[in-house]
């Protein structure tokens, strides 16, 4: 019981103390509202916002973008790192170009995307998914190669087929690794959103802070970037969900492959 | 070939043979011509070649399962014995030499044999149900023609209460019964078991070798078990095949006929003992 009203308690009370800190740094150093704007009002921002309704369009194109590219990137990245992992010969032909494309910082080639996907939702869906795959693409090929060689070895003795063995045992084996790579690919996809959207775009909430510089509009910023964490948050909250759901056997703690 | 007869109780004899290289070719020879052999290892190396060299795990080894009978590989760490099981359970190519099973050349994994592992390599994901049907699957029959089949093997294992738990909510020794249950499930000839005790401690090891024996007399299956337990193999063995370090030999065969089922008793007797101090005899000069 203590437990839970604590999870909820501490973190509450460390955000009270937050705002208060901040409103009394600007009420005590007199900081103008263009540079740090009042909690209140990014509190009317927000109200303004998704209340009265003007962030919903960018709000729904921020999230329809990183959803759909971080599924198709995430669903490449398990089905490309699975054919690497169990091709050698696939990995051969690849491996360099993979490596040299992983230490590529992929923000870079925004730009590039945007002439060839235009301003739309194409060109923010392909940097979503770009930027998605090589965390996920590499935790499922270190995940799928780690699996414990004696299970392999049992099905071997058992008669099972080399598909089989895959289907029934890396696949579960690679799985923790496999929600790691989810794990990370979250907060990525929402980088490669704003990204896309602060190089070229009419639309969401990366534009939304754009367009807030013009007027010095801090508050409608910091509301942006609420949207954005709140979105980050959920995503995240999903993924540990589904993780403990359905990795119920492995209780470690989730092993993370750095890589961005 | 020297043979030689130890003296012992009334009940309990036990006989060894110790042979040379070409005795041992000699005594395989005949029991390829009788076909009917659960195992025959005909003259097989096996040579691992590595950065640094080859390395001859185990050098020209020859031995015979009969059907029905109970065989045990002893020997010390490292000696190859878990090498010549790879051999046998048709995961590792010989080197030199030949392995039938049942009268047929061996080429690969087969669908009569069961193995037993050191570790209990259940699927930690699956229920213990489940991974008991685990051969069934691998060789794409019906699982659930089977599902009465596994029932009755948990309950020879003495896990009927836990059919659907998973493995990591089980002891060490209650996974290693689940391997044993899923080595059976097929209903194979030939059961291998490689040190399936090595990860227990001493006093489960002990209980598991008198269920162990319980099953096999149950079954009526061909055992070659790897161990380096001397009391294991003794009591458990109807022949134990003497393995020296590094290359892996046999030096040594011997022929234990304590009646069935052996007990703890049997343990206690002095003609246990003898057999015992005898092989022991063979690692300590």
């Amino acid at each position: 019981m203590f437990e839970r009203v604590s999870s909820f308690l501490y973190p509450a009370i460390t955000f009270v103390m937050l705002i208060a800190a901040w409103q009394l740094s600007i009420d005590v150093l007199h900081v103008p509202d263009y540079i740090l704007p009042r909690p209140m009002m990014v509190l009317q921002s927000l109200k303004a916002g998704y209340i009265d309704g003007e962030f919903w369009p960018h709000f729904l194109f921020t999230l329809r973008s990183t959803v759909s590219g971080y599924m198709i990137g995430c669903g490449c990245a398990i089905v490309v790192g699975a054919v690497l992992a169990e091709s050698p010969t696939f990995e051969k032909f690849v491996y360099p170009y993979v490596i040299a494309l992983q230490s590529m910082p992929k923000v870079a080639l925004a730009p590039l995307i945007i002439v060839w996907f235009g301003y739309g939702f194409a060109s923010k869906l392909v940097m979503v998914a770009l930027i998605c795959f090589f965390p996920l693409f590499v935790n499922t090929v270190v995940g799928i190669r780690q699996t414990n060689p004696a299970l392999i070895n049992m099905m071997k003795a058992f008669s099972a087929p080399s598909w089989f063995i895959f289907v029934r045992v890396k696949l579960f084996a690679a799985a923790g690794h496999i929600f790691a790579g989810l794990q990370i690919s979250i907060v990525l996809s929402l980088i490669g959103a704003v990204v896309a959207e602060f190089v070229a775009s009419s639309e969401g909430l990366g534009w939304l802070i754009q367009a807030s510089l013009a007027n010095f509009n801090t508050a409608q910023m910091f509301a942006a970037l609420l949207s954005l964490v709140f979105i980050g948050v959920v995503g995240t909250r999903v993924i540990q969900g589904l993780h403990s759901r359905l990795i119920f056997w492995d209780r470690s703690p989730s092993r993370t492959t750095a890589a961005s | 070939m020297r043979e030689e007869r130890m003296s012992g109780q009334a009940t309990a004899r036990a006989t060894e043979t110790a042979f040379d290289q070409s005795g041992a070719a000699q005594s395989t020879e005949t029991n390829i011509q009788a076909g009917t052999a659960a195992v025959v290892i005909d003259r097989m190396s096996v040579i691992y070649r590595s950065s640094r060299g080859p390395h001859k795990a185990v050098d020209n080894a020859s031995m015979v399962v009969r059907p029905g009978e109970f065989v045990s590989i002893l020997g010390p760490s490292g000696c190859g014995k878990s090498t010549l099981m790879s051999v046998v359970a048709g995961l590792l190519k010989p080197t030199e030499g030949t392995v039938s099973i049942f009268g047929e050349r061996a080429k690969g994994p087969r669908s009569d044999v069961g193995v037993v592992f050191q570790q209990a390599t259940l699927l930690p994901w699956a229920n213990v149900t489940d991974n008991i049907l685990i051969p069934i699957k691998a060789l794409r029959r019906n699982d659930r023609d089977y599902a009465q089949r596994a029932l009755e093997l948990l309950d020879l294992v003495g896990l009927s209460q836990f059919a659907k738990h998973y493995p990591g909510e089980l002891s060490g020794g209650m996974q290693q019964r689940v391997g044993i249950a899923r080595a059976l499930i097929h209903d194979p000839k030939l059961l291998l078991m490689d040190e399936p005790f090595a990860a227990l401690d001493a006093m489960t090891r002990e209980r598991m070798a008198f269920e162990l024996q319980d099953i096999w007399l149950a079954s009526g299956k061909s055992v070659l078990f790897i161990t380096h337990s001397i009391s294991e193999a003794v009591l458990l063995s109807d022949r134990i095949l003497v393995m020296s370090a590094s290359p892996g030999r046999f030096i040594h065969e011997v022929s234990i006929d304590f009646p069935r089922p052996r007990t703890v008793e049997t343990m206690s007797t002095s003609a246990y003992a003898a057999a015992c101090g005898d092989i022991r005899k063979m690692f300590i000069h």
